[in-house]
């Protein structure tokens, strides 16, 4: 009898020590994240700059309708349900009753009515469109139940409910009305945090929400984000403590991480793709023989090399493989082939020179300087600018004056929100794409919006088509690294470069 | 004095409206504007939405003509209005009023700790000039003065941070709330900038002690019996400073180009690192406001230098 109590105590606790550390969530303690870039904001119709340290830094203060499970089932967070009409122009959503926001307004309908029709009157409209589909209108349909009508069958919207889309993150309504255009500084949502303090440029100090409706998912007293420029101050920081958490889409920075055994690296192979795209409407880039000897001069592995430190993969598509929309590296993208590049550029039977402009940024300068060595050994002479990133940038690249330049695809939940631009008539045509198979395979993926498989074989299709034009290169997918030190628990992977550091807790 | 001190800062005038102008003009030289930044160019694969951007333009009087809003900003300014910043909707006034004293407290801490460094250098290399302490010195000198400011700060970062754990290796911590965070959080990049100021300085004073050394007055020092160390401390060190004490005040404005990339590395919240983000934002009225405050720091500077000339040599105050 002895023997089976000492056992059964034995078990007990090795159950407990097995278990314990991994599930005992802690509370308390401050959670600091090193930002690369400053916050410009909180309100979207201000501010709808998508980058990725601005988004992380929204998450603890908003929440999403619903999210995508492992099993990729959708599961309800601010939603209960969503519904879809047979022609997919009319998703109705019903959302779930006694949320509050952080101000202890109720999270209804209207409040949710109020947010869409903020911004549709907004002049960041036309940007933030582009991220939430073709929806004509936003109409309370009920207390809790929300209409939003589109203006095409638009089945891309079941993902935008589902994963973190920024501008379908709701602020509190009669506040929003209250600060008018001071919400960009004072944002109230239903997250699991509020925000207390913003210094711009220094630092965003979050606590608690008092009316969160789950406190025990409330497990840090507070978060601050601190802006610490540079991928090698950020580590240093992490390493020596001053910080937990940096997120960073530097390929040498996550390298460097992953031999240091006192910090955990967590790694997302990013959908979208780095790119470089042509001026297709005149020559020597008009002619579809220089382009595709453009791609086939180029040794991918090797730019991945030096640009990311190998942090990625060449790309075939704009979606990474870890989608369900990536085309399985079937796009009959060119491969690496330098003796094929100088057959077609013999064939083109012209000198080749174009000017190419790309950013100051290690990833985009290393990229284009890489490529303009693969094709000055075919023979291609590129003239090669430098201009700093953000609008100035984007000017020059469509001012015209250049031939080629760097740019990125940004990730995104469904191929009806990507790298549309290669239609005609897109307005967004900046390669002056003009080419009727691409246009006929888009006009396809379009139609086909009943069935998923017949979506994904017409959309997979369409990648085919534009990379056979070749008005693009893709250069690879890069990964985006969460590098946190041990002390954080409950660290999960990223998800579209955005990591739920609201969740985490501190071990003792 | 007094009259002197008030020619000074009767300079002060031209001097901010010739540095805000120019400024005002070289940036919106530049392509792009905070307008387009908030209609959301400047992402990947923006569509360019110019309805908008001019919209959002109309809204913050960008689509005035470039000298109208200068000389707008410029009557703001002398109500004391620096305006907001258009993105954060931060005052200018509270921004600098909440980054000017970090650097401020980074450059007196370089300045002390390069003046540290520099005399007891110079008095070494001077008294033994020619040896090979001096030559040592002098070599010193030369390694450090071709180190980068940014080279500097990344070794003393991963020594003492990382590896020692001495000091951190970001962040800042307000004097208020803690002193001895305060002064740990301002030890390397304040130490970084010092590393770079020190030779320069030190070199200075090296040459003109060498100089005073000849002089009679010191010859007769000697004859009376005194000491080496008082003479070199008490009879040659002062009149030998002059150039030191203007290099300082001149250096002052260079150690604020270094003092940007060593808030960056340190993640200090300075002005530097402040100046260096509005100009990228094309954040027009946050960077005139902080040139401004750069132009009379400056003029406030080289007119204390004077005073401090005056204080160290009676010839001039008459």
């Amino acid at each position: 009898m002895k023997q089976i109590w000492k056992i059964a105590i034995l078990s007990a606790g090795g159950a407990l020590l097995a278990v314990g550390p991994a599930t005992a969530q802690s509370k308390g303690g401050t959670l600091t994240v090193g930002m690369d870039r400053p916050m410009t904001g909180f309100d979207s119709s201000m501010n709808p700059r998508p980058e990725y340290n601005r988004r992380n830094a929204m998450l603890p203060i908003y929440e999403d309708l619903f999210s995508t499970g492992r099993d990729g089932k959708i599961v309800p967070v601010l939603g209960e349900s969503m519904k879809a009409s047979p022609d997919q122009k009319t998703w109705t959503v019903t959302l779930k009753k006694g949320i509050k926001f952080s101000n202890g307004e109720p999270f209804n309908a209207s409040a949710y009515v109020a947010h869409f029709k903020r911004y549709q009157s907004s002049k960041a409209w036309g940007f933030l469109r582009g991220m939430v589909g073709p929806i004509k209108t936003v109409i309370a349909k009920g207390s809790h139940t929300v209409e939003f009508q589109m203006l095409r069958p638009f089945p891309a919207f079941a993902a935008i409910l589902s994963n973190p889309v920024y501008p379908m993150w709701a602020n509190a309504p009669q506040h929003s009305l209250n600060v008018g255009k001071e919400l960009n500084r004072q944002p109230v949502g239903t997250g699991p945090y509020m925000l207390e303090k913003w210094i711009p440029g220094v630092s965003i100090t979050y606590v608690k929400n008092p009316h969160y409706r789950d406190p025990s998912k409330q497990h840090l007293d507070k978060i601050v984000f601190k802006v610490i420029k540079g991928e090698l101050p950020r580590l240093n920081s992490v390493k020596s403590g001053a910080i937990d958490v940096m997120l960073t889409r530097d390929g040498k920075t996550a390298n460097q991480a992953k031999q240091d055994s006192n910090l955990q690296v967590l790694t997302e192979l990013v959908g979208g793709t780095t790119t470089i795209e042509f001026n297709t409407s005149r020559p020597p880039l008009n002619d579809v023989r220089v382009r595709k000897a453009l791609a086939h001069a180029v040794n991918r592995m090797a730019d991945l090399k030096a640009s990311n430190d190998g942090f990625g993969r060449p790309s075939t598509d704009w979606f990474g493989p870890s989608s369900k929309w990536h085309c399985g590296g079937k796009t009959g993208y060119p491969e690496f082939n330098p003796r094929k590049a100088k057959g077609l550029l013999m064939a083109y039977g012209k000198p080749v020179k174009f000017k190419m402009v790309t950013m100051p940024i290690k990833n985009f300068i290393v990229g284009a300087k890489l490529h303009q060595t693969f094709w000055k050994r075919m023979g291609v002479e590129v003239e090669l600018k430098v201009v700093p990133p953000g609008p100035a940038y984007f000017r020059a690249v469509r001012s015209g004056q250049f031939d080629a330049w760097l740019v990125g695809i940004s990730e995104a939940v469904d191929p009806g929100l990507q790298a549309q631009a290669f239609f005609s008539k897109n307005r967004g045509n900046s390669t002056k794409s003009n080419f009727p198979e691409v246009d006929a395979a888009l006009q396809k993926a379009w139609r086909s919006f009943k069935d998923e498989a017949a979506r994904k074989a017409a959309y997979c299709g369409y990648v085919s088509a534009v990379v056979k034009q070749q008005p693009i290169l893709f250069r690879a997918h890069n990964n985006f690294a969460v590098i946190a030190s041990k002390k954080v628990m409950g660290l999960k992977k990223s998800n579209l470069t955005m990591t739920r550091l609201q969740d985490t807790w501190l071990a003792k | 004095m007094y009259i002197y001190i008030r020619r000074k800062l009767l300079h002060l005038i031209p001097i901010a409206f010739a540095v805000t102008a120019l400024s005002f003009f070289f940036i919106d030289l530049l392509p792009g504007d905070v307008a387009d930044a908030i209609a959301g160019i400047g992402t990947d694969n923006a569509v360019v939405d110019e309805a908008a951007v001019q919209a959002i333009r109309k809204d913050l009087g960008l689509d005035r003509p470039i000298v109208v809003r200068y000389f707008s900003w410029l009557g703001n300014a002398f109500q004391g209005e620096l305006g907001k910043s258009y993105q954060t909707g931060q005052l200018v006034s509270d921004a600098i009023g909440l980054r000017l004293p970090v650097t401020f407290q980074l450059l007196a801490m370089a300045q002390f700790l390069a003046v540290l460094f520099a005399i007891p250098a110079g008095i070494i290399g001077a008294y033994r000039a020619g040896k090979v302490t001096d030559k040592f010195v002098t070599t010193l000198t030369f390694a450090f003065l071709a180190a980068p400011s940014f080279i500097i700060a990344i070794i003393l970062a991963f020594l003492f941070a990382v590896m020692l754990n001495w000091f951190p290796a970001t962040g800042y911590i307000p004097f208020s709330e803690d002193p001895i965070g305060n002064l740990r959080s301002f030890t390397l990049p304040a130490l970084a900038l010092a590393l770079i100021e020190w030779p320069i300085l030190s070199r200075v004073l090296r040459n003109d002690l060498i100089e005073t050394l000849q002089e009679d007055f010191i010859s007769l020092a000697k004859a009376k019996g005194l000491s080496n160390i008082y003479i070199l401390l008490r009879h040659a060190l002062r009149p030998s400073s002059f150039t030191l004490i203007t290099i300082v005040g001149i250096q002052l404005g260079n150690l604020i180009s270094g003092a940007v990339i060593v808030e960056s590395i340190f993640a200090l919240p300075g002005i530097g690192s402040l100046l260096v983000a509005s100009i990228h934002a094309r954040e027009i009225l946050m960077v005139q406001g902080i040139i401004l405050v750069m132009a009379v720091a400056y003029v406030a500077i080289n007119l204390a230098v004077d005073i401090l000339y005056g204080a160290l040599d009676p010839r001039i105050r008459q």
